[in-house]
């Protein structure tokens, strides 16, 4: 195996060391389950990952140390119920990281550089993310949150790159029955989406790219664009709902449930259906510790009218997730696109409850509405992703 | 195994093989453009814009 530079199932030796984690589960389980908790089991699996195969492994635990402190500082110390301080602290090393980016290697000084080295941790934002969560929800709570458990969740091999982003309780709940739950239905479950997101991302996502987008030359055409934005949308779909699919089967064959990220998205017939189906965990994360806090906070000072002020949160959320892609034009606008996606279905939606009639869709029959919003979503998701891709500008 | 599952199950595994035998084996794209230096979309490109 090469060490150190191997990234979660991006080579075939980090499929060797899958293969071999796995069986040490097992053995694990067949052998020392009642003196050996899961947990130890789990963090030793994580460390190995990182010490031997992870491309940056000081800077990783320098960084789980730092969340860890910071966490821990802010629960003890930080009693305000405001939390946008807390989540800017623990967000931090993001902005370092999207700091360093905007100054291109070559112009850069060897202070830039070696803070480029620093910074770009893959995995960096979700791991952030991850926690960020944590403290949200249990910032009030007083239980002991060991630095074992905190790592066992940050530094979780299978979703450590790019999620799912999973909730502490939900991972912790699952870690107490893991050695149960490696079982013969759990390696089925795993089974069946293993040979799933290997077709998707292996074959489907690499023969759209080798047979689509890799064949497509810049005219400058409205055939070519339109081309590129459909034939893209499809290769980011299958390529990174494949890639869930392998985080969430790994983690099934160690007897860890992970949810799921991609739900037949292209059945979505609004924006906020979209996001519970399309990288969901992102669209539930951003609901639940920015939408909603900001609408509570707009709500507590009285800013514009109710459906005035969860537009403009909506838009925010969606603008927030923008940056987080990278400062580039194309992510901000991107984001902005589907926040206005968002505040458009929203008025309309106050509208037809207002006026106790479809204002768009008139009297149209229930399957016709269904199918004509299936349609135009995907029209707007494609625009918007093609944004996202950079292809255009 | 029910009707459903299994036809569902042949038709993944029918596309894995030839999906497999097409692009990792007979190298399609490369028999299709030869003159096409080859290079395969790395895996994980998508992941590195998101670090």
């Amino acid at each position: 195996m090469d060490l150190h530079s191997t990234l979660p199932f991006s080579s075939l030796a980090f499929f060797q060391f899958a293969g071999l984690a796995v069986l040490f589960f097992l053995l694990v389980k067949l052998t020392l389950k009642d003196r050996l908790p899961y947990s130890w089991v789990l963090a030793a699996f994580n460390a190995s990952y990182i010490v031997f195969l992870f491309t940056k492994p000081l800077q990783l635990a320098v960084l789980i140390l730092y969340l860890y402190v910071a966490f821990l500082a802010l629960r003890k110390w930080y009693k305000s119920n405001n939390v946008v301080l807390p989540m800017l602290l623990l967000a931090l090393p993001i902005f370092g990281m999207k700091t360093v980016i905007l100054f291109p290697s070559e112009d850069a000084s060897d202070l830039m550089l070696n803070a480029q080295n620093i910074f770009q941790i893959a995995g960096l934002s979700y791991m952030v993310f991850k926690v960020i969560g944590l403290y949200i929800d249990e910032r009030r709570n007083t239980e002991k949150i060991s630095l074992l458990a905190f790592f066992n969740f940050t530094a979780f091999v299978p979703t450590l790159l790019i999620g799912p982003i999973d909730r502490f309780r939900r991972f912790e709940a699952d870690v107490a029955k893991a050695y149960e739950q490696i079982s013969l239905s759990f390696y089925a479950k795993a089974w069946d989406r293993l040979i799933l997101g290997v077709l998707y991302k292996y074959i489907i996502a690499e023969a759209i790219f080798r047979f689509g987008l890799s064949q497509l030359h810049d005219d400058g055409s409205l055939l070519y664009h339109v081309s590129y934005m459909y034939t893209y949308l499809f290769y980011l779909f299958f390529d990174f709902a494949g890639y869930s699919l392998l985080a969430i089967a790994f983690g099934n064959f160690i007897g860890l449930d992970v949810p799921i990220n991609f739900d037949r998205p292209f059945l979505s017939v609004n924006p906020k259906e979209f996001w519970k189906k399309w990288h969901k965990s992102l669209g539930d994360w951003l609901g639940d510790y920015f939408f909603k806090p900001l609408f509570k906070e707009f709500t507590s000072k009285k800013i514009l009218n109710p459906i005035q002020r969860q537009n403009l949160a909506l838009f925010l959320t969606f603008t927030l997730m923008g940056f987080w892609n990278g400062f580039e034009l194309h992510y901000i606008l991107s984001g902005m696109l589907f926040g206005l996606y968002s505040v458009v279905h929203n008025y309309y939606i106050y509208r037809c409850k207002k006026t106790k009639k479809d204002v768009f869709f008139g009297n149209l029959s229930s399957t016709g509405v269904r199918w004509l919003s299936i349609a135009i979503m995907i029209q707007l998701v494609a625009f918007s992703i093609y944004l996202f891709s950079g292809n255009l500008f | 195994m029910n009707k459903k599952k299994f036809v569902r199950h042949s038709i993944i595994y029918f596309l894995l093989i030839l999906g497999y035998v097409l692009l990792y084996v007979a190298n399609l794209d490369s028999i299709l453009h030869p003159d096409r230096e080859l290079n395969p979309k790395s895996s994980v490109n998508f992941v590195y814009q998101q670090f």
